[in-house]
C-alpha cells in the first residue's frame, strides 16, 4: 500500500478519533462474535463481563487480531497485503469465523470505497475479483496506514474499538449499563496500551478463545446480531 | 447497469413484508428484475416468509441482521446493507431493483440516503389514526407514504379518509397512497408510482 504523508501528531489523533467513533461506518455494530450466544447461555455474565472482555481483548484481538491487522498494515503493496490476507485465512479455523471476517470486510471496503479512502478501490477490486478475501483486521490495518496512521496509532485504535464494540454488544443486549461498561472499558485502559504494542513482522496469529470461537458455530435461531 | 435501490421502512406490523409480496407479483408480470434485503430485528423471519413464497430464487432474498438497531442498519451504519446490495448486484448484474425492507421499527426510522436512491414508510390503519399528526420522520420525510390495511378501517374505529387527508396535508404535498395488501387494492398505483418515480419506465 502507498504511504499517506506523515500526519502531525494533532492530525493524527483527530483522525484516529474520527475512525474509531461509533458513528463511523464499518458495520462492525452487526457483529457479536459469540458474545449473544454466550449472554444468552448464561456463559457469561453481569458479574463476569469485566473478566470476559479483558480475556477476549488478550485471547482473540491481541493474539490474532493484533497480529492479521500489524500484517495488513506492514503490506508494501497490494500483491503483500493479498499474501498477508490468504495467510491470516489458513490460520481462522472455525468456518463461521472466516466467513464473518470476510463479510466485516466486505462492509467495510464498501464504506471506505465510497468514502473515497485511499487504497479502498483497490482492495475492494481484489477482493471483487477473487484475487484476497478481505479479512476485516487485515483490510482495516491497510486502511489505516493509507489514511496516515502509525501502527502503533492503528494498534490502539483497533483494539479500543474491538473492545467497546464487544461492551457495546452488552448494553444493547440489556446485559450491562452504558455507564457501567464505560467502567470497565477505563479499567482496562492500561492493560489495553500494553496489549496493543506492535508485534514483531514474523509474528504469527496463534490465539486461544474457545468460548466465543465455538459460540460463533452454535448460531442462535433468534438472534439480533450475526454471530 | 446498476440497480435501483429502495427502502422500505414502518412500524411491526404495518404491512410490508405483505406489500413486497404484491408487489413482486407486479414486478414478475412486466418484467422488472428484482432482489429483496430484509433486515430482520431478532430472526430471519421476513426472509424465510419471501422465499417460501417462491416469487424470486431463494438466492435473491438476503437477510441481514441488525445488531439490535434497526435503526442504525438502515442509516446511521447502514455498510452492511450496502455490502448486501453489492453482493446481489455482483451476482445478478440484470438486476434492475433492490428493495431493502426495514427491520420494522417506530415512527423515527429514516433510510439513509446512502443506502437507498428512494424510500418508502409504511403505517397501517390499526396502529391508530393519530399516526399522521405525530408527525415521525418517517411519514414526513419518506418519498411515498403508504397507508396500508385500509379494509380492516372500519373495524378498528378508523375514519380512513380522514386519515389519508390528514397524511396528506402533514406531508406538505409529498404523495400518500392507500393499499389494503390483504384484498390487493392500491398496490398497481404504488407500482405506478415506483415505474415513474425510480425506474423510470
Amino acid at each position: 500500500m502507498s504511504d499517506a504523508p506523515p500526519r502531525p501528531p494533532a492530525e493524527e489523533l483527530l483522525l484516529a478519533l474520527q475512525m474509531g467513533d461509533s458513528a463511523y461506518p464499518t458495520g462492525s455494530f452487526g457483529y457479536s462474535w459469540g458474545l449473544e450466544t454466550l449472554l444468552a447461555e448464561g456463559l457469561v455474565t453481569r458479574a463476569s463481563l469485566p473478566l470476559f472482555a479483558e480475556a477476549e481483548l488478550e485471547g482473540r484481538w491481541h493474539r490474532i487480531e493484533r497480529i492479521a491487522l500489524a500484517g495488513g498494515w506492514r503490506a508494501e503493496d497490494v500483491a503483500a497485503l493479498e499474501a498477508w490476507d490468504a495467510l491470516i485465512d489458513q490460520y481462522l479455523w472455525s468456518e463461521h469465523q472466516r466467513i464473518h471476517s470476510h463479510e466485516a470486510g466486505a462492509a467495510t471496503l464498501a464504506a471506505a470505497t465510497r468514502l473515497s479512502l485511499p487504497g479502498a478501490a483497490a482492495l475492494r477490486e481484489g477482493v471483487a475479483a477473487g484475487r484476497m478475501a478481505g479479512h476485516f483486521p487485515v483490510v482495516t490495518g491497510a486502511l489505516y496506514r493509507a489514511a496516515g496512521l502509525r501502527l502503533g496509532t492503528a494498534l490502539l485504535l483497533s483494539a479500543q474499538v474491538f473492545l467497546r464494540g464487544l461492551l457495546s454488544v452488552a448494553v444493547r443486549l440489556g446485559l450491562a449499563g452504558a455507564l457501567e461498561v464505560q467502567a470497565i472499558m477505563a479499567r482496562l485502559v492500561s492493560p489495553l496500551a500494553r496489549l496493543a504494542a506492535p508485534p514483531p513482522p514474523d509474528a504469527r496469529p496463534c490465539g486461544f478463545s474457545p468460548l466465543t470461537e465455538i459460540a460463533q458455530m452454535r448460531l442462535r435461531d433468534t438472534r439480533l446480531f450475526v454471530n | 447497469m446498476t440497480a435501483a435501490r429502495i427502502g422500505i421502512g414502518g412500524p411491526v406490523g404495518s404491512g410490508k413484508t405483505a406489500l413486497i409480496e404484491r408487489l413482486l407479483a407486479e414486478f414478475a408480470s412486466i418484467g422488472i428484475e428484482v432482489a429483496v434485503i430484509t433486515n430482520d430485528l431478532v430472526t430471519d423471519e421476513d426472509a424465510e416468509r419471501l422465499r417460501r413464497g417462491g416469487q424470486l430464487p431463494p438466492e435473491r432474498i438476503l437477510a441481514v441482521q441488525a445488531g439490535a438497531c434497526p435503526h442504525t442498519v438502515i442509516r446511521e451504519d447502514p455498510t452492511l446493507n450496502m455490502a448486501a446490495a453489492d453482493r446481489l448486484e455482483a451476482r445478478f448484474p440484470q438486476l434492475q431493483l433492490i428493495m431493502i425492507e426495514s427491520g420494522g421499527d417506530n415512527l423515527a426510522s429514516t433510510f439513509s440516503l446512502d443506502l437507498v436512491d428512494w424510500w418508502m414508510f409504511v403505517i397501517d390503519v390499526a396502529g391508530g389514526d393519530d399516526i399522521p399528526r405525530k408527525r415521525g420522520p418517517g411519514v414526513l420525510q419518506s418519498d411515498l407514504l403508504v397507508v396500508n390495511k385500509s379494509d380492516i378501517a372500519p373495524h378498528v374505529g378508523v375514519d380512513f379518509d380522514a386519515m389519508m387527508a390528514e397524511a396528506r396535508a402533514v406531508r406538505n404535498g409529498r404523495p400518500a397512497l392507500a393499499t389494503s395488501c390483504r384484498q390487493g387494492s392500491g398496490i398497481a398505483e404504488v407500482v405506478e408510482h415506483l415505474r415513474r418515480e425510480v425506474l423510470f419506465s
